[in-house]
């Protein structure tokens, strides 16, 4: 023990009698394992961490599949069958996300939350600050008016009054006694507020009669003896009976079960495995360019490796006191590594969306701590080993003869180690550059899509017009014609609209049919984003009209349905024909109802209703709110204004509370920064994978400068030669360089390999951009080439400057 | 001590061997005092370093106390170089990051010589050669005879049966050079087996011998 803290304090002495190596080295292993660290809390956070639940893996979430979406929520009537028929889940529980005006609380304010079923709570095992979950019979019954809210609302509404459970709650003018208090939990559920019984939903008739209306969540949990096979079996075999009892409504309606985390992080950890393993990449490259570094410093300590080994010191022995200085190198950066990924996650968590599930909870703990140990010893052994195992190989006689320094015989070898690292981190720069090629084309090519409208110079806001003051259709359309109409004189305002579901919010589906035309099979129905929206829609969003009219007076509640489609309905289905005045329906025969038409009086293009690699709907169909026979009670305000959207919201907060002061204005934001949300995980991919191949290059540049350094430095006589000889400035600047680009060709070929082989693992995650993009390798090998062409020539311009005299003397 | 049949070093060049030592015979006793002499490029050095067991690539014969080193594992040559030899070198070679008494202490480590008996061991050896003063000091802020000193006391200092001595005095002027090979000769009557290289003929009568060396090959 006493030697190796002599040991260990010997090391630190020669570490910090060598600060030219000690910094660099430090700061290069600070930088890489910091990086990770980074990194590796948002994989564990986001996707290895289990969720807050007990036994999280059991929990399963139960998606039905239609053609053209793989993953679409469940309607109430099948759920209810998968769940009196299932014999694989302790219980399944369902909830349909939806928002609440909250009031009697300060300022009217839009909050999100849920309906859920009472099984819901006991499926997930949610605990409690305070009282309890509301049960199943609240959900049998109506009488009971209760809720559950979550802890962020128990503390900015109720102050954290201890007393809460029996207090009442206003959500949307109707009075709830909160029944309990849940911690937060993993912002699954887009960050819950409130969780009232299913029972309490407007619409619940609806949702119980209504096969067919996919609109329910519904997660299971697991038995402990059934796998995920068994458990799929045996709802499929469910799936395959309602198929047969509802063929107007199942066909093709199959089922797939996700394992519940899965679920919610879903969407994006393709990009954060990509992240990882862009990260892994630095790494390696930190690694050898550490163990270059070291191999480099392992000249200069040649002599002393030999004396100890004259003295007595075996090759085990001299290799723990080389590993040893690696070690104390890797702990010295892992600790500054800790610091900088602390502070690096913290900046990743800052660039990311609020609303991306689990992101924000994400922490530097034991798990962190762990991996920045793990990372610390593996760069230590993978930095080290190889300059070890060199410098500890001591052949005595050469070194310890007098001049032996000049007579080295290890530096050949030494050259080749050293050219391999180099090689190698060419190849993984490569590598990570290909990388970020990639998603910077597939982040442009996403962002270049054209949208089909305008969103800037735009302000969008949400209006819930639900409670006792809006109880039916006439009341919320007056409703929102005065607040259309108010909002539309104010000054800076050139135009207000409403739409229900606006592109880059949601993204609901309805199915359709065309009159005159067959009934599609079933199954087969073609599926359309349907709108309600305002007459001026298309103008205040800059749509043009390819067709036909807008909507106008002549389109009364009571008159004829009308419809304006997108072109691709057009195209589709009155391909060479005016599709005005042709009529589409909502298939309600299919369901025993009477068929609704729509006739069609416009066409417009078509828009993209969601980030445009997301998946959705082909068609768009938009509805005059007013002809709605349900009360439009949620709508996004579109207002087109002058100056900065901004600039008008106090105008427009204070010009609907004059209209209703218990009406929330809630979310006033830019459309155009809300549509760069939804591209914020790419762009934060790009951006980060674009910084480590960045530094990776730098890296990779630096340890090809290193090596042709240090060549230089061996041959200083032999460059004297044959300057002497007669050798020219070009003959020698040739000799280098053309050493430099050979080592960075090899690297370049060993890259292009892997990166292929890799591009294949990432298209997934690519947007119009093949995995192997020939411009983006193209331009990789470019940028590849130009920084070995850098590295390799001030090493040779130094040859050219060798004395061949002094040269000779040395 | 030593036994040397027919040992041979060559190195393989394009057209043949190039050979520095030649059917080298020798055999030192225990208790001796040997120097080796010769011009450069005779191969006292080369042959210097085959008995101090650091270079292994050669031919014949080699037996150290009784041990075949020809037929020597390189671990095993190591193990026996550790336990019977100390080396002291022209230009003293201690290392310069570490302070006398470490440097010192340095073979005793690599010996497994427990941390208490090591301390007690260094402190001896340093007030027996008087530098007791020095313990601190770097070698730096040394002369070179002191290193030299130093030097020899860390080939001592594990208590080894032969001392080899490559030019000990090379880089001294002569008054330390005399002190040094002073010492070199009281080791000797205490016991301990010595083989030098020197050039200098003053140096070389303070051995019981001289092994004289020419192109390889020893003098009869």
């Amino acid at each position: 023990m006493r030697s190796l803290v002599s040991q260990l304090r010997y090391t630190v002495r020669l570490l910090l009698k060598s600060p030219g190596f000690t910094v660099p080295a430090v700061l290069v292993l600070a930088l890489g394992i910091g990086a990770n660290t980074a990194i590796f809390s948002l994989v564990n956070g986001v996707l290895l961490k289990p969720l807050p639940y007990p036994k999280a893996d059991r929990l399963m979430a139960i998606r039905q599949t239609v053609p053209g979406f793989d993953s679409f929520p469940l309607d109430y009537p099948d759920y209810l069958d998968f769940r009196r028929q299932q014999k694989s889940f302790e219980d399944l529980g369902a909830f349909y996300g939806d928002r609440f005006t909250i009031s009697g609380q300060g300022d009217p304010e839009l909050i999100s939350g849920m309906y859920e079923t009472g099984s819901l709570f006991k499926v997930f095992g949610r605990p409690f600050l305070l009282g309890g979950p509301f049960g199943e019979t609240e959900d049998k019954s109506e009488t009971r008016a209760v809720v559950v809210i979550s802890e962020h609302l128990w503390k900015a509404k109720f102050q954290q009054d201890p007393k809460v459970v029996g207090a009442s709650l206003t959500l949307d003018g109707r009075r709830y006694e909160i029944v309990g208090v849940t911690p937060p939990q993993a912002n699954e559920g887009g960050g819950a507020d409130v969780y009232l019984p299913l029972t309490q939903f407007p619409y619940l008739h609806d949702l119980e009669t209504n096969r067919g209306g996919h609109v329910l969540g519904v997660i299971g949990r697991l038995k402990d003896t059934v796998t995920l096979l068994q458990a799929r079996t045996d709802l499929e075999a469910i799936s395959k009976r309602l198929n047969a009892d509802y063929p107007t409504t199942n066909t093709k309606v199959g089922i797939r079960l996700i394992p519940y985390l899965d679920w919610v992080v879903g969407d994006y950890s393709a990009s954060l495995w990509l992240l990882e393993g862009s990260v892994v990449c630095l790494l390696l490259i930190t690694c050898a360019n550490v163990a270059n570094l070291i191999i480099g410093r392992a000249l200069g300590r040649r002599t002393e490796v030999m004396i100890r080994a004259a003295l007595g010191a075996s090759r085990k022995r001299l290799f723990a006191q080389l590993l040893l200085e690696t070690l104390v190198l890797v702990l010295v950066g892992g600790i500054l590594g800790l610091v900088l990924g602390f502070f690096g996650m913290h900046l990743i968590k800052l660039a990311c969306p609020e609303n991306i599930s689990r992101f924000q909870e994400v922490a530097t703990d034991g798990a962190s701590l762990i991996f920045v140990l793990s990372a610390s010893v593996g760069t230590a052994l993978l930095a080290g080993v190889l300059p070890a195992l060199a410098g500890s190989n001591a052949d005595l006689t050469p070194a310890l003869g007098e001049g032996g320094e000049r007579s080295a015989t290890g530096s050949p070898l030494r050259r080749q180690k050293q050219s391999f690292l180099v090689a190698g981190q060419v190849a993984l720069t490569f590598v990570l550059l290909t990388a970020a090629g990639l998603l910077t084309r597939s982040y442009q090519a996403l962002h270049d899509t054209p949208l089909g409208f305008n969103p800037r110079h735009i302000l969008i806001g949400d209006i819930y017009l639900r409670g006792s003051k809006y109880p039916d259709t006439t009341k919320c359309r007056l409703a929102w014609d005065t607040i259309l109409d108010r909002l539309a004189r104010l000054p800076g305002v050139n135009g207000a609209a409403v739409n229900t579901d606006l592109p880059f919010r949601s993204g609901a589906a309805i199915l359709f049919g065309v009159e005159g035309q067959p009934d599609p099979e079933p199954g087969k129905e073609p599926a359309a984003e349907p709108q309600l929206v305002s007459a001026n829609y298309f103008s205040v969003l800059g749509i043009p009209l390819l067709r036909g009219r807008t909507f106008g007076n002549q389109d009364q509640p009571d008159s004829e349905r009308v419809v304006i489609i997108s072109n691709s309905i057009a195209r589709q289905f009155f391909f060479g024909q005016d599709p005005i005045g042709k009529q589409l329906n909502d298939l309600g025969d299919k369901v025993g109802q009477k068929n609704v038409l729509y006739t069609i009086v416009g066409v417009v293009p078509d828009v993209e209703h969601n980030s445009p690699d997301a998946q959705h709907a082909m068609f768009q169909t938009y509805y005059p709110y007013w002809q709605t026979p349900d009360a439009m009670d949620l709508g996004t305000v579109v207002l087109s204004v002058e100056q900065q959207p901004d600039s008008v919201l106090p105008a427009v907060r204070k010009t609907i509370a004059s209209i209703d002061p218990d009406l929330p204005f809630s979310g006033g934001a830019r459309f155009d920064q809300l549509i760069e949300k939804g591209f914020a995980g790419r762009h934060l991919s790009m951006l980060v994978v674009s910084l480590f191949s960045g530094g990776a290059l730098i890296l990779a540049t630096v340890g090809l400068y290193a090596v042709l350094s240090y060549s230089v430095s061996q041959r200083r006589r032999e460059m004297g030669v044959r300057i002497a000889l007669g050798a020219r400035a070009h003959n020698i600047l040739r000799l280098v360089v053309s050493q430099g680009l050979r080592i960075g060709a090899i690297g370049l070929l060993m890259g292009v390999l892997a990166a292929a082989i890799l591009a294949r693992l990432i298209e997934g995650t690519l947007y119009h951009v093949p995995g192997t993009d020939p411009l983006t390798f193209l331009t990789a090998a470019s940028i590849l080439c130009l920084a070995a062409l850098v590295a390799c020539l001030f090493p040779a311009i130094r040859a050219t400057r060798v004395d061949p005299i002094k040269a000779l003397r040395e | 001590m030593i036994e040397l049949k027919n040992v041979e070093k060559s190195y393989k060049l394009k057209n043949g061997f190039y050979y520095v030592l030649r059917q080298i015979n020798l055999t030192v006793e225990p208790g001796d005092f040997v120097s080796v002499m010769g011009p450069s490029g005779a191969g006292k050095s080369t042959l210097l370093h085959i008995l101090g067991l650091h270079d292994a690539e050669w031919e014949g014969e080699f037996y150290l106390l009784d041990q075949p080193v020809h037929k020597l594992k390189q671990k095993e040559r190591v193990n026996l170089r550790k336990k019977h030899t100390g080396f002291v070198f022209q230009s003293y070679h201690l290392l310069d990051d570490l302070t006398v008494y470490e440097n010192i202490e340095l073979p005793l480590s690599y010996r497994d010589v427990p941390h208490s008996q090591r301390e007690s061991i260094v402190c001896d050896a340093l007030d027996r050669f008087n530098i007791v003063g020095k313990r601190d000091l770097f070698p730096s802020q040394l002369s070179g005879g002191q290193q030299q000193l130093v030097a020899i006391v860390r080939a001592i200092v594990a208590k080894p049966e032969l001392i080899l001595a490559d030019e000990p005095t090379g880089n001294l002027h002569s008054d330390q050079a005399r002190e040094i090979m002073e010492l070199f000769k009281r080791l000797n009557s205490e016991g301990t087996t010595i083989v030098q290289v020197t050039h200098s003929e003053q140096n070389a009568s303070y051995g019981k011998r001289i092994v004289r060396l020419k192109d390889g090959w020893m003098e009869k």
